[in-house]
């Protein structure tokens, strides 16, 4: 027991720095070794508050037909050709972005919805027409006319593949100058992906 | 326990506690200047925050007596139709940045064209459309209707006040995100004051 209490007192420096380094172990770990826990909804919530940059407009220059009784054929084709000028809002949801951690590997998986065509106007006063057979029939009726460019547009967005690429290309670059810089801010070696869903 | 063993044991303690600490200040060091605002990034963001457009645009053409003498005169009228890529934003070498205290001073150019290409595979003869009594298209005129259309694309998106301002304020919002979020990280609440480049 002796021997025992002469250790103790020969040892007695070491055992305290020992028990100081175990209580302070939690805060000496997480201020020289620990990465926090990214906070993927703190960057869902950012992503969130910059819905605005969702959407992109853009400018459809299109020509559509208009068919009447060719003179002097007697047959029905193209008469005139219109021009006009529409803006179409596209983008995608924010609100449905899903943000996933793979801390592990390092990387944080953005997915997104694909772009919609959200609206699309034509302009009225771009109508200009073009005749290219003639006819008896009357020409230049705006009204009848800007109802088959709204129906020429309407038909020709179904396939503006294109124009939903670049919008979801500008998207995914929003969301890159969203997320990298607090990424690298967190841990540089943090890598981003970006994958588009299949819903919408 | 002998006193040389006691002094030892307090000198490595200390040298333990001041190596320590300035680990300690290092790495707030570090984390303080990754919270600042840095200028490389702010150009990234600027960078990435460039708006790529897909153009469909109809190019209309007429030249008057284009072809025949006298009362055989012609126009050349015809339309074509074609797709194109313009990229606008803003220029990021010409961004500056200064940072006093929770103050920061962005210098920002306006957004401009950046680049426009016609899609030269859009550019076909079915994409011609000619108006009745026009002369024929001969195939300088194709050649003369793509420079056309590259310039009037050019022209029509340098003129696109509603894309540039878009392109404008989306650097804006993105910078502000960035330079906001490193503040608070760090408790700071910058103050972004933003001067406008003259070009």
């Amino acid at each position: 027991m002796t021997k025992l209490l002469k250790t103790f007192q020969k040892l007695w420096g070491v055992l305290l720095l020992l028990l100081v380094l175990f209580l302070a172990k939690d805060w000496i770990y997480q201020q020289f070794f620990s990465q926090p826990e990214i906070d993927t909804q703190s960057i869902l919530t950012q992503i969130q508050d910059l819905s605005q940059l969702a959407t992109f407009q853009s400018t459809y220059n299109g020509i559509t037909e208009i068919t009447g009784r060719i003179q002097y054929k007697n047959q029905i084709g193209v008469i005139q050709h219109v021009y006009y000028m529409a803006t179409l809002k596209l983008g995608i949801d924010f609100q449905e972005i899903q943000i996933t951690n793979h801390p592990e590997e390092k990387i944080l998986q953005v997915t997104y919805p694909p772009a919609t065509i959200l609206s699309q106007d034509v302009h009225i006063e771009s109508l200009e027409f073009i005749q290219v057979e003639d006819t008896t029939e009357d020409l230049g009726n705006i009204q009848s006319a800007y109802g088959l460019c709204q129906h020429d547009l309407q038909q020709k967005s179904a396939g503006m593949t294109d124009l939903i690429l670049y919008a979801e290309e500008n998207a995914e670059n929003t969301l890159r100058a969203i997320v990298l810089p607090f990424l690298k801010q967190y841990d540089p070696d943090y890598q981003l992906t970006l994958e588009k869903g299949g819903s919408q | 326990m002998k006193k040389s063993h006691i002094i030892g044991l307090i000198l490595a303690c200390a040298l333990a506690i001041t190596g320590g600490y300035a680990l300690y200040q290092q790495n707030q060091a570090e984390r303080f200047r990754l919270a600042q605002p840095q200028l490389s990034e702010l150009k990234n963001i600027s960078e990435l925050a460039v708006l790529e457009c897909y153009y469909h645009n109809v190019a209309r053409f007429h030249e008057e007596n284009a072809t025949g003498a006298l009362f055989w005169k012609k126009d050349k009228h015809f339309w074509v139709e074609y797709d194109g890529i313009v990229r606008v934003g803003v220029d990021a070498s010409l961004i500056t940045m200064s940072v006093s205290g929770d103050k920061v001073t962005i210098t920002l150019p306006p957004a401009q064209l950046l680049s426009s290409t016609v899609v030269q595979t859009s550019f076909h003869p079915d994409s011609f459309i000619l108006a009745k009594g026009s002369a024929k298209i001969e195939p300088e005129d194709s050649v003369l209707a793509f420079a056309e259309a590259q310039d009037n694309m050019r022209l029509a998106a340098s003129q696109d006040t509603a894309l540039l301002n878009t392109a404008h304020d989306r650097v804006k919002l993105l910078l502000t995100n960035y330079v906001e979020n490193l503040g608070s990280a760090l408790g700071i609440s910058y103050q972004i004051q933003w001067e406008n480049l003259e070009t």
